[in-house]
């Protein structure tokens, strides 16, 4: 466990945190988030990066029995999603912030990758 | 002289010809991160030696040292090149502060900004700091593991100063276009960099791979821009799902990374006779005597 905490810095452990709440429908406790990073993590390391996180003003939280459920803040609505999906939808632009993760597929790619995510699944 | 000049454009030509596919062959047989390199090491001297093969042509024409017909003609082309040059640069900058402006004034934690937004996009952004940009569709997509695999990727793109190699292809390109063919090899290389440190991140290249298939499927309904054309060979993202699922031993670099360093030394042996032809052209034209 120490191992692995140390090999994420506290940045990237907040980092991951942050995603796992934002990937959540609703506000989560330290053990949902515990369960929710699915690896061997600490309880303690997981109520760190909250209480930070939380203490920066990213995450607000409500009593739930006797610990905290923490969901992320989000600022002005919308305002800066919607002006970086501008950004993404000009050719160059996306060239520039490297957006590939999120590719452009064909329809022969779509299907290889359909096919590779069985296979990858069976094993 | 004349023919000199004429001899070393010719071989810059020749060289940028013969280089694209063997700095091709090298990168797929080596770590991308050093493939990724390669290929901008042998873009810009490429592009180096044209355009120094070029300018000492076309000032050559100028000075009166070559005859202006067919000489004229590398003043012409170097003005065309410059100028795609030009407007190159004055895009990527552009577009650098447009994603920069994009995302002004909304709070970043950390390195990572998560956008409010259902449609499912990752991106790294480049500035100081640069920042790895998210939705929050994106990440209720991928499970725990997927999520580690995005940002380890992105992250690694931004470590790694990804942009500045994918931005020195397109300018190399725009100054020698047979080297074009090097900005997608450029591309895909450091797509496959990010996707190794992710998998040397998370410990589980098969997770890795599953993170990249799925995150390309849930962005297609995102379909930003022009469709690609369907039907057409395998794309960049298959590949390299088959890359991190592929566990067999690396092919053997062994004759091409000869070639390579060849090229690159022949290269390098002809951006400085440019410069030496550069000096002795105008040399030539500030004393008549000569």
């Amino acid at each position: 466990m120490d191992a692995e905490r140390q090999r994420r810095g506290h940045g990237e452990l907040e980092a991951e945190v942050l995603a796992a709440l934002w990937a959540a429908d609703e506000a989560l406790t330290a053990n949902q988030v515990l369960g929710a990073l699915g690896s061997g993590l600490a309880y303690t390391t997981v109520v760190t990066a909250l209480s930070r996180l939380h203490a920066k003003g990213v995450l607000s939280r409500v009593p739930v029995g006797r610990a905290y459920a923490y969901r992320p803040v989000t600022d002005e609505p919308g305002m800066a999603a919607r002006r970086m999906r501008q950004v993404l939808e000009s050719e160059v632009d996306r060239q520039v912030v490297l957006a590939r993760f999120v590719s452009e597929l064909s329809e022969h790619d779509e299907q290889v990758l359909r096919q590779l995510l069985g296979r990858a699944d069976e094993h | 002289m004349s023919t000199d000049l004429y001899l070393d454009l010719a071989a810059a030509l020749l060289l940028s010809l013969v280089a694209v596919p063997v700095s091709q062959r090298l990168s797929a047989r080596v770590h991308p991160r050093r493939a990724s390199r390669v290929l901008v090491a042998v873009a810009l001297l490429a592009a180096l030696a044209s355009t120094g093969a070029l300018t000492a042509l076309a000032v050559a024409v100028v000075v009166g040292a070559v005859p202006l017909v067919p000489g004229g003609a590398a003043c012409v082309v170097l003005v065309v090149l410059l100028g795609r040059l030009a407007v190159v640069a004055v895009d990527r900058g552009r577009a650098l502060a447009r994603c920069a402006k994009a995302l002004r004034g909304s709070a970043v934690h950390g390195d990572l900004q998560v956008l409010a937004e259902e449609r499912a996009f990752a991106c790294a952004v480049p500035g100081r700091p640069g920042r790895v940009v998210v939705s929050s569709g994106m990440l209720r997509a991928l499970d725990a593991t997927g999520r580690r695999a995005l940002l380890a990727h992105e992250r690694a793109h931004l470590v790694g100063r990804h942009h500045r190699l994918v931005i020195a292809g397109d300018l190399a390109a725009a100054v020698n276009p047979l080297v074009s063919p090097l900005r997608a090899a450029i591309r895909y290389a450091v797509e496959r960099s990010a996707d190794e440190a992710a998998a040397e991140q998370v410990g589980d290249r098969r997770a890795v791979a599953h993170a990249v298939a799925k995150a390309a499927l849930v962005g297609l309904g995102a379909s930003w821009g022009s469709p690609v054309a369907l039907g057409a060979a395998t794309g960049p993202v298959p590949r390299r799902v088959k890359a991190l699922l592929d566990t067999g031993p690396a092919p053997r670099a062994g004759i091409w990374a000869v070639l390579a360093l060849l090229l690159l030394g022949l290269a390098l042996a002809l951006v400085t006779d440019a410069a030496v032809d550069l000096h002795e052209v105008t040399v030539q034209a500030s004393s008549p005597l000569a």
